[in-house]
């Protein structure tokens, strides 16, 4: 076990040096500088301003003195927020975006299986269309549509719940909360839900069901003691992309309910050529996903008793 | 003459295909008494598996089954699911082909037997463990305590049959339905699971319905058997009289079939063609038949009484 978390963490490093490499190109190639944008210097300060982040060196000399920075841990200055570290900004806005990311993880999560075991057990009947229904719409529709409709019936309209996420003193509310995690949920219901559906089907046509219901085993118990594991091994599988695809989500759903998180931060921070910002959230992200993955590996071990002595 | 134990009459299965409905078992009848151990014999898709899962009322969805089955006088066709949830693994139990697929891989061989218990005998865990564990040892499983929390991909193959027979016969069923119990299996293991079988007849099992393509398991351990084919009953018998007064032309076809050691030199006779099913009335063997007659295709084959208890279904008539 621990060995297997060690290995894994060690792969992780070359991932995420190609991570961290691919964004500094990218970032670098995007037009304009940290310090053009709006503000009008002076080029005297702006040279100063360059030499004292160190962006006068060649690109090659700037890439490697980063990479050794980030070997220390040290994320280093942000160039829009002057006299924030990369490091204070990501403690400051992860917070939000954790519990935002998690509670929309745990609603897909529990929403998904319960609506993909309620399908599985009619194919082809009146729920079963019903719930494949949502789950296409949730699929196809994206985020940047659903949360403005939210917005539009639950805040506008009906005025059940506000439109921002954030309260008047920018601290976070519960209610609202409620349409941002169920935006940035909705797509990944509708995943686990046809995941745990499809995978149930299979599962329920297997012969230790027909032996389980040969015992005389009532539907419940088929369906939840012989069936629920092996048929959320492939959701277990998908939680490491569906950690990716939240917190994509999350940028987006982020900025459009004004919560004070990561995402937004990182938006800002591309729009401001914030290099250094932007690549630490980056390889922050990157080893979030490194992470998650992981324990879904770890997961799959508890699941399936042949995976672990291995 | 002791009690009767299970009569079927006239059972039919019909199973839906993009072709329409198949009659996977057709006007099937035969009876099975106290102690006794029935061989249902027959080639693949002869509906010897439909036939066990009728009677536990497993056939697949949008299946359609007819006739009447009585255990202990009770009518298992079309009873309501509920009322058959509580015989099943009580009353009639079925050991499947392949052990390694009928076990859950996900969960440990206590919990795979206790379920049936707590379900059934409404046993708590601490009784019920104890009494699965006291099974296992009844079908030879020493280490049976270890056994109880190993997981099925922990045992061999013959280890996980005897635990699958141990799970069917925890409530002593009336009827034990075991459905090609050693294809999956050495020859050796085989010998082991067949004698099993029989030993615990009568001490754990009221009468068991033994499903085989393989005359000589029957031969073992049966006393008596069905011939099927095409779905249809060809022959039944005392298997003594089936081996050396075979009547139909079917059953002297697959007994040729069979290598025998004591005349090498007679070789082994292939039945000719494929296994299938004719379409209309009449025999369904009757395309592979050596002793057709032209009204094998029309008409369905009577049903003669060559002997008391045994019966053959051919249009060809007396003793051969």
């Amino acid at each position: 076990m621990l060995r297997l978390i060690r290995h894994r963490l060690l792969v992780a490093v070359p991932t995420l040096l190609v991570l961290v490499v691919l964004a500094f190109v990218l970032m670098r190639l995007a037009p304009g500088s940290p310090f053009s944008s709006e503000r009008n210097l002076p080029p005297s300060v702006e040279e100063n301003l360059n030499a004292r982040y160190g962006l006068d060196d060649s690109l090659g000399e700037q890439l490697l003195r980063y990479l050794g920075n980030l070997a220390r841990g040290d994320f280093g200055p942000s160039l829009y927020y002057s006299d924030h570290d990369v490091a204070d900004l990501i403690r400051e806005g992860f917070p939000t975006s954790l519990r935002l990311g998690l509670a929309a993880m745990i609603l897909a999560l529990g929403a998904g299986v319960t609506a993909g075991i309620a399908a599985a057990r009619r194919p082809g009947g009146m729920l079963d269309h019903l719930l494949m229904g949502v789950a296409i719409a949730g699929i196809s529709v994206p985020n940047f549509v659903v949360a403005p409709l939210l917005i539009l019936v639950f805040a506008v309209w009906l005025g059940w719940l506000p439109a921002s996420g954030a309260g008047p003193d920018a601290s976070l509310t519960a209610a609202g909360m409620v349409l941002p995690v169920v935006a940035l949920a909705l797509p990944q219901f509708a995943y686990v839900a046809r995941l745990t559906r499809a995978s149930m089907l299979e599962v329920l046509d297997s012969s230790y069901i027909l032996a389980a219901r040969a015992k005389g085993l009532p539907e419940r118990t088929i369906l939840l003691r012989h069936g629920l594991r092996p048929a959320l091994l492939p959701v277990v599988s998908y939680l490491g992309p569906a950690t990716a695809a939240v917190i994509t989500g999350s940028v987006v759903i982020e900025e459009i309910f004004g919560l004070p998180g990561l995402g937004r931060y990182f938006v800002q921070a591309a729009l401001n050529r914030d290099y250094f910002l932007v690549l630490g959230v980056v390889v922050f992200y990157g080893l979030l996903v490194v992470i998650a993955n992981l324990l879904v590996d770890l997961c799959y071990g508890l699941l399936d008793p042949r995976v672990q002595r291995q | 003459m002791s009690e009767l134990l299970l009569e079927v009459e006239d059972l039919g299965v019909s199973l839906p295909t993009s072709s329409g409905q198949l009659h996977a078992v057709d006007s099937l009848g035969f009876s099975l008494r106290e102690g006794e151990l029935l061989g249902i014999v027959g080639e693949s898709g002869s509906g010897k598996t439909q036939t066990a899962l009728a009677l536990m009322g497993l056939t697949p969805a949008g299946s359609r089954v007819s006739g009447s089955a009585r255990l202990d006088g009770e009518e298992l066709i079309g009873r309501p699911e509920a009322e058959l949830n509580d015989l099943r693994g009580d009353r009639i139990a079925m050991v499947f082909q392949d052990p390694q697929a009928a076990l859950n891989p996900y969960l440990r061989i206590g919990v795979q037997l206790t379920e049936v218990l707590e379900q059934h005998r409404e046993l708590d865990a601490v009784t019920a463990a104890k009494r699965a564990t006291e099974m296992l040892q009844a079908v030879g499983l020493d280490d049976s305590e270890r056994c109880m929390r190993s997981y099925p991909h922990q045992l061999s193959g013959g280890m996980r049959q005897r635990v699958t027979i141990a799970i069917a016969l925890l409530c002593r069923p009336r009827l034990l339905i075991a459905d090609e119990p050693t294809t999956a299996l050495d020859v050796t293991v085989q010998a082991q699971i067949l004698g099993l079988l029989r030993v615990l007849k009568g001490s754990h099992y009221g009468a068991g319905l033994l499903i085989t393509h393989d005359l000589a398991v029957v031969a073992e351990i049966c006393d008596r058997v069905l011939v099927m084919y095409g779905g249809k009953p060809m022959e039944l018998a005392a298997v003594d009289r089936l081996f050396h007064n075979g009547h139909h032309p079917y059953t002297r076809a697959l007994l040729r079939s069979l290598p025998r050691l004591d005349r090498p030199e007679s070789g082994l006779v292939p039945i000719p063609g494929q296994p299938g099913r004719p379409t209309g009335a009449g025999c369904p063997f009757r395309p592979r038949c050596a002793e057709r007659l032209e009204q094998c295709a029309a008409v369905v084959p009577p049903r003669l009484d060559i002997a008391p208890g045994h019966l053959s279904y051919c249009h060809r008539s007396g003793p051969n």
